[in-house]
């Protein structure tokens, strides 16, 4: 495919084998050109599908210009990414019904991959099957071969983006299999911006992380924005550490077309109606700008910090302290682990797992008990061992010593049958989870189990699919569902049994705010219905505002046992378990640095409850 | 084990160099002769002249190759288990009819000498061979022998690449295996029942695990895409795989070897090939 482009990369000669050298350079790692994108009118429909992913879509992207895009699950953000560097439709097949994208003047479907590669980067989601080699130059390195670069121009280029990305080959273990998500999807954007594209669009890039790979990717972002001119569309949800970054927010709706467009203050203040009603992200502290009415929306922790500074009453007499989470059975103090409501229904005794004989323990003497009707969140950072506990708390790994009891029996003589009717465990990637050939019979499956008559059994598995809304699909085959259905349906399928217990391994990882809304909306009733909910989850936010208790795990010991509250005044702690304070927390901690008399929540249902008390009428 | 094989590919910087003398040799020479030394073995039916060769081997990959005898011993138990067999089915089995070779009897079955020499010889030679491919696997980096091949052995890059990106994967499937039975454990689906009930129902990991592997080939082969993975006509290379005379000279020596080793067994009377029957 013969390309001419006006990126500096010379074209394609012999390689050479010299040591690097040449062309000295001012800039070792040139952005080529930041092109000028314009979408117009764009409808593209997905092989297969009978509505577009998009819609008559238009946008004009300045260069240089930092957009965020915006939009519910299916709304089409990952179809537009792919089509912004070509993707769509030199790679993937589509249906490219209207519209087009002209990339520096030049349309897309007549340029070639390798020229529009050059000019737009893409990253995606998942670390994992983004990388295609097994070390980190290599992989670094891979698309300036492609594109048939000089191999001594890549030895700049290769050492270059490694700088640029911290990726310093003296602390960074060359093999990709030994690093961490975050550290990856560095890896991938070095090898992106290797090849030095003006433009880079991110889907979802932080999606798969946990809050630490998070946290790195946010600040190597923050960098590049500060150090270069480089266009950035960025498709994110965790708002609240890169607002700062944007310059304009775009907004799909459901059906793909666009539906707002503007400064980020505009979108979240004067359309927070919309995008409620379109299920789309908002800052989490902009939520705070509806307990004061008549106050705008802050969108960032200073901005919240400041409004609750003003805007809190002073009637104020002793600021009540500590979250108070709803359905409360054991009253406690902050800070204090809390104090048993009677019998446990779980326990962990100097429980001890190792994955292989001589590796190293995944946990090491760890006890651990869980009282009925508890909202307990395990928390910490990767491989600290939080899925193993919640395995061996839900007996389906045996610990290697130690026991695990269920009202007060060693797990091991109770029988399979009743141990799984009982307890019930919600895995992180779904698609595990299924055993059978159709979405019905999922449920019919565990109902089964537990002995319902066939006719009652398929009156209650058809109820529990019209509650997760795939009554149409019930024939349908599990892993024919699209990501957020088999999501729901595994939990239906853990919840059809009626368990006492209820174990979920990061239930809302990568999932859009519509589902986490009523995931969580479902678990709160679950939990004040009586059933104990045990969530393994990165994020703060639930377990600021919804779990009772907290244990923090780091290296496989638990490091801390608590309230909420306990554990986010415990920075070294949060630190040491690779956490971070909700936004809302983060902002309260800086008012109340101004203003002491401010409660000491963290979550926007105890501040909330602390202002009502405040306020006995509410205007 | 990859530091040590960073010494060729680490930016042309070349590093006092630690590599063993078998890692330092080019993936296809070494591959090519594995092959031949292979296809040498597959004609030779006593069990002597194999077992020189594996000796030999053995040594080379301890000397040469400096690998752990321990690391020798993991890879091969299997296959001496497999080995066993041969000799134990040979040894009693085999259609010998001359009474004259029996060595005695166990219970009703009878064990003839010519069985038991050539299962031994089978089994040596499965063993041979398993030594000469772990030998190569053990010493061979997988991205200098898959770049190795596209450059020397004309293998295309467009097969060369995916390769590697489903070597990439080869530990998510065991990850992903394991998974799939925890999660199958937790829905209720009891271990229990005759092994072929068992075995059935790892089959039913099948449809998972096929699933996961397509939605990812999918979304790696995008991903190489959108990097621009055989859009240009010319592709470089980054990483350097030598091809030096040293390396014409080690397979001259392995190969020469080879027929060193049949020769001294033809010399000595102990060579037997194979004369187009599968029997003592």
């Amino acid at each position: 495919m013969a390309k001419r482009s006006p990126a500096p990369i010379p074209s394609p000669v012999p390689t050479g084998e010299g040591q690097g050298g040449g062309r000295s350079q001012v800039n070792p790692l040139p952005t080529d050109h930041t092109p000028a994108v314009h979408v117009e009118r764009l409808t593209v429909r997905h092989i297969g599908r009978r509505a577009p992913a998009l819609r008559d879509f238009s946008l004009e992207w300045a260069p240089g210009e930092r957009l965020l895009l915006l939009g519910p699950s299916g709304a089409g953000k990952s179809t537009l990414a792919l089509c912004l560097n070509g993707l769509i439709p030199h790679s993937v097949e589509a249906h490219w019904e209207a519209g087009r994208i002209l990339v520096d003047g030049q349309d897309t479907r007549q340029a070639s991959l390798g020229h529009l590669t050059r000019q737009v980067g893409l990253l995606f989601q998942d670390p994992e099957s983004q990388l295609a080699l097994l070390e980190v130059d290599d992989e670094v390195a891979f698309g300036l071969e492609n594109l048939g670069t000089p191999r001594p121009e890549m030895l700049r280029r290769v050492p270059a983006a490694r700088t640029l990305l911290g990726l310093d080959p003296a602390r960074t273990p060359a093999r990709l299999d030994q690093l961490s998500g975050g550290t990856k999807q560095r890896v991938t954007l070095a090898a992106i911006l290797a090849m030095g594209p003006g433009a880079l669009v991110l889907d979802e890039p932080t999606a798969n992380l946990d809050p630490q790979g998070t946290t790195e990717l946010f600040a190597t972002l923050a960098d590049l924005c500060r150090d270069s001119n480089r266009s950035l569309l960025l498709v994110e949800h965790r708002l609240d550490d890169i607002l700062a970054l944007i310059e304009r927010v775009v907004v799909l709706d459901e059906r793909g077309t666009g539906a707002l467009t503007g400064p980020p203050r505009e979108i979240f203040q004067q359309h927070a109606d919309t995008l409620d009603r379109l299920g789309v992200w908002v800052p989490q502290v902009a939520r705070l700008g509806a307990l004061f009415p008549g106050a705008k929306a802050p969108l960032t922790i200073a901005e919240a910090a400041d409004l609750l500074v003003t805007s809190w009453p002073t009637s104020a007499t002793a600021a009540p302290t500590g979250d108070c989470p709803s359905p409360i059975r054991h009253s406690r103090e902050s800070g204090n682990p809390p104090s048993p409501a009677g019998a446990a229904i779980l326990a962990a005794e100097q429980v001890s797992y190792r994955y292989t004989p001589d590796g190293p323990p995944a946990l090491a003497a760890v006890d651990l008990t869980v009282y009925p009707g508890e909202f307990l969140a395990l928390a910490g950072a990767n491989a600290a061992g939080k899925t193993t506990l919640a395995l061996l708390l839900a007996g389906a790994l045996q610990p290697t010593t130690g026991r695990v009891l269920l009202d007060g029996r060693d797990l091991r003589t109770v029988p399979e049958r009743d141990v799984r009717r009982r307890l019930a465990y919600v895995f992180q990637y779904p698609e595990h989870q299924f055993v059978t050939g159709t979405v019905q019979s999922e449920l019919l499956f565990g109902l089964r189990a537990r002995g319902v008559p066939p006719a009652t059994a398929a009156k209650q598995a058809l109820a529990a699919l019209e509650r997760i809304g795939l009554a149409d699909l019930a024939a349908a085959h599990p892993l024919s569902l699209s990501h957020g259905q088999k999501r729901r349906l595994s939990v239906a399928t853990a919840l059809v049994t009626e368990p006492d217990v209820l174990l979920l391994d990061e239930p809302t990882f990568g999932q859009d705010r519509r589902y986490t809304d009523e995931l969580l909306a479902l678990l709160t009733d679950l939990h004040r219905s009586g059933t104990t909910v045990v969530v393994i989850t990165h994020d703060m936010t639930i377990v600021a505002e919804h779990a009772t208790r907290v244990v923090a795990l780091a290296s496989g010991h638990i490091v801390f046992d608590g309230t909420p509250a306990a554990l986010f005044a415990r920075p070294d702690l949060l630190t040491r378990c690779a956490l971070r304070l909700p936004p809302i927390a983060q902002a309260v901690q800086q008012a109340r640095e101004r203003r002491p008399a401010l409660p000491a929540v963290s979550s926007l249902r105890a501040l909330s409850a602390a202002l009502a008390g405040e306020q006995p009428s509410p205007p | 084990m990859n530091t040590v094989s960073t010494a060729t590919n680490d930016a042309g910087r070349t590093l006092p160099d630690p590599t063993p003398y078998l890692r330092r040799r080019n993936p296809t020479v070494k591959f090519t002769v594995v092959l031949v030394l292979s296809l040498l073995l597959t004609v030779v039916l006593d069990p002597w002249t194999p077992l020189l060769l594996l000796g030999i081997t053995l040594t080379a990959g301890l000397v040469l190759g400096r690998l752990h005898p321990r690391t020798y011993g993991g890879a091969l138990l299997p296959l001496l288990l497999i080995g066993l067999g041969f000799v134990w089915s040979n040894a009693l089995f085999s259609a010998y009819p001359d009474e004259a070779g029996v060595l005695g009897h166990l219970g009703p079955l009878r064990v003839s000498t010519p069985g038991l020499i050539f299962g031994t010889a089978l089994a040596v030679r499965g063993l041979a061979i398993g030594v000469l491919s772990v030998t190569f696997i053990l010493t061979t980096d997988p991205t200098d022998l898959i770049i190795s091949l596209i450059r020397h052995a004309r293998l295309p890059y467009r097969l060369g690449y995916p390769l590697l990106a489903a070597y990439r994967f080869l530990p998510f499937f065991r990850q992903e295996y394991r998974q799939i039975a925890l999660a199958r454990r937790v829905r209720g689906v009891l271990e229990q029942g005759f092994i072929w009930q068992r075995l059935w129902r790892r089959a039913g990991y099948i449809v998972p695990l096929l699933s996961s592997a397509v939605r990812r080939a999918a979304q790696v082969a995008i991903a190489m895409d959108s990097r621009a993975f055989a859009a240009a006509t010319t592709r470089t290379y980054y990483r350097m795989v030598p091809l030096t005379p040293a390396d014409g000279l080690f397979a001259a020596a392995a190969v020469g070897m080879g027929l060193a080793i049949l020769g001294l067994s033809g010399y000595l009377g102990w060579l037997r090939l194979w004369d187009g029957r599968f029997i003592a």
